[in-house]
């Protein structure tokens, strides 16, 4: 692991529903403008890190630094004034209401309109098909479209960091594919960084800079993604040989 | 070609010339009346023209206190069904209990103009002129929304509906039991105050007020972030929006100006009780009325609530014995066949809802729970 500029330290993570703890002990580090991917079986507890790092449930023991700042505690609007998106995993754009004022949401918390205006001219700037579709309402577009959307949401506020729960769930091959160079385009042209947790794992570690495999609540590989591509252990047991 | 009728329908509807007119005679109505008085005071009639208008306002009664007491009945429901609409449509909280906050409202303005049978009753909230009691009226049901929407609120879906339910219920039974204060079965009188027009313009202006004033939230981020509530309450939160305060923002609105309503009907009525005050039909008429026009929207409330007092009165007049029959089956055609209401007909690019879209999202599943096999 390179001491570089790390962005996102996640120390010995303890979390869980109710009495269960489904992380125990997870460690990422995420360093500026990489992309990072973290890939792992059904019930690893991939999403559940993003959860307690985004605030949606305590973290029980073990701590998570952003940008240098103790994050442990914050709850989900503290970590996108922090500078931390989310894209999460399921369709969650809001299907009655147009692009434009799903955009707005993005940026609840500017209470500047003109900058809100602003921002959201720069992100059709990003996403032209957004802008063909302002007025028509969300639940209405394709699925791609819709990803499409909740990533120029999400960037709205002008993250530091984007999480992204698979970006490809539900998704064609085709599109999967789209939205890949579209992260791949973000993170080379606006420097974005990027922490996601893909199913496709091949694909995800073939865009991403670092990989880590969770199993059972624990880190279990990690690395740069190339090795973890030419790892036998992980080949067998995640990319199919 | 159906589509074709229904565009028409919407650009009449919503033609602002059309609008305009609309209030313009809303607004003229009462001048028949006056004129009427008027025409009764002459001794004679000097002209051709005077006599044929005032025999015709005198002999055919087109406007009369009945009839102003029926556009004030109409606005009253219009500016509840609004109202509810916003918890209900925009938010997605379904609420049974909003009639609790009518109530409230109707018995602060008795109370704090003097009508209570306890005569320890402190004097400062006594034998206050009606505009402020009005006002201290929607400041109670503010006030009490804020309490109880503090917990009822935090529950989602069905829960939070039966809950205000038990609420609605359970203060119309403390107030019926606290006689001292509420005069138990035999109720309050209000000072007699008969001047239908009074009533009739105050009404009118407040339902303007209402439906400019909830177009005006829908059109700021704070609307839009009702919808999104109600649309994906967690993904709201997942963008900064503070989903416990905008709710309990919305429900104190909402109950102050149902507040206001009830103070001005109690006012009208010049009597309540618990049961007239506290009535569950109030809160079934106001999310019927919301439902046929299109939960969600602004122009839903007001449309349904004038489609199905009309067809009430209809019913009513014709069918004695089975107008609530009718009215059930209305309700189930509604639910079954236009989900989204009248709005949902005329503009399907309306950011409207259906009940089913609002259940259903009650029961949407976490991702957790359904694991996908990869």
């Amino acid at each position: 692991m390179n001491n570089g500029n790390i962005l996102l330290d996640v120390q010995d993570l303890y979390a869980g529903y109710q009495k269960l703890d489904i992380l125990k002990g997870v460690n990422l580090q995420v360093n500026t403008g990489e992309i990072v991917c973290v890939i792992g079986p059904n019930g690893a507890g991939k999403s559940t890190v993003f959860k307690a790092v985004y605030g949606f449930i305590d973290i029980r023991k073990g701590r998570a630094l952003f940008d240098g700042s103790d994050v442990t505690d914050y709850r989900p609007q503290d970590m996108l004034r922090a500078g931390v998106s989310i894209v999460p995993q399921l369709r969650s754009v809001f299907p009655q209401m147009t692009v434009e004022e799903n955009l707005e949401m993005g940026m609840y918390l500017e209470k500047e309109n003109k900058q809100v205006r602003k921002r959201i001219d720069e992100i059709f700037d990003l996403f032209p098909r957004l802008a063909e579709r302002k007025k028509q309402k969300a639940g209405t577009m394709s699925g791609g479209e819709q990803r499409m959307l909740e990533i120029g949401r999400a960037l709205m506020y002008r993250p530091k960091l984007l999480l992204m729960d698979e970006p490809s769930a539900g998704l064609a091959p085709l599109i999967t594919k789209m939205i890949f160079e579209q992260i791949e385009n973000l993170n080379r042209e606006l420097g974005l960084t990027v922490l996601m947790i893909e199913q496709n794992a091949r694909q995800g570690l073939e865009i991403s800079d670092q990989g880590y495999v969770l199993q059972l609540g624990k880190n279990s590989f990690m690395g740069p993604s190339k090795d973890l591509l030419d790892n036998p252990e992980v080949r067998s047991a995640f990319l199919g040989g | 070609m159906g589509r074709k009728i229904l565009d028409l329908i919407r650009a009449i509807i919503f033609n602002r010339w059309v609008l305009a007119a609309i209030v313009v005679l809303l607004f003229l109505m009462p001048s028949l009346f006056y004129a009427r008085e008027w025409c009764q005071e002459l001794d004679a009639f000097t002209s051709p023209l005077q006599d044929s208008v005032c025999t015709y306002l005198i002999e055919e009664k087109p406007v009369t206190n009945a009839v102003l007491l029926n556009f004030t009945q109409l606005f009253i429901l219009i500016i509840l069904a609004s109202n509810w609409n916003l918890t209900g449509g925009f938010t997605g909280y379904i609420d049974f209990g909003h009639a609790v906050f009518f109530g409230l409202g109707g018995f602060a303005t008795a109370l704090l103009m003097g009508s209570s049978r306890w005569e320890d009753w402190p004097a400062l909230f006594s034998d206050w002129s009606f505009w402020p009691a009005m006002l201290g009226a929607g400041i109670v049901a503010a006030i009490f929304a804020l309490l109880i929407g503090s917990f009822t609120l935090r529950l989602k879906g069905p829960y939070f509906s039966i809950a205000m339910l038990g609420t609605l219920v359970a203060t119309r039974e403390i107030v019926r039991a606290s006689s001292n204060i509420s005069g138990g079965g035999l109720g309050l009188s209000l000072p007699v105050y008969l001047n239908r027009p009074m009533f009739y313009y105050l009404s009118l202006v407040m339902l303007l007020f209402v439906v400019n004033f909830v177009r005006w939230i829908r059109s700021t981020e704070f609307g839009s972030s009702l919808v999104a509530i109600r649309e994906d309450e967690v993904g709201a939160e997942m963008r900064g929006i503070n989903t416990t305060l905008n709710k309990i923002t919305v429900f104190c609105i909402s109950a102050f100006l149902t507040g206001l309503v009830g103070g001005m009907w109690a006012y009208m009525n010049t009597f309540l009780d618990a049961d007239i005050a506290f009535n569950q039909n109030r809160t079934i008429d106001m999310v019927m009325m919301t439902m046929l026009g299109g939960l969600g929207t602004v122009a839903g409330p007001v449309i349904g609530s004038t489609i199905l007092y009309w067809l009430r009165d209809v019913l009513w007049a014709n069918f004695l014995l089975f107008h609530q029959i009718f009215e059930g089956i209305l309700l189930i055609i509604i639910v079954l066949f236009v989900p989204e209401g009248i709005m949902g007909l005329l503009d399907k690019d309306s950011s409207g809802t259906s009940l089913n879209r609002i259940v259903k999202g009650w029961f949407k599943k976490e991702p957790e729970e359904h694991p996908r096999t990869s």
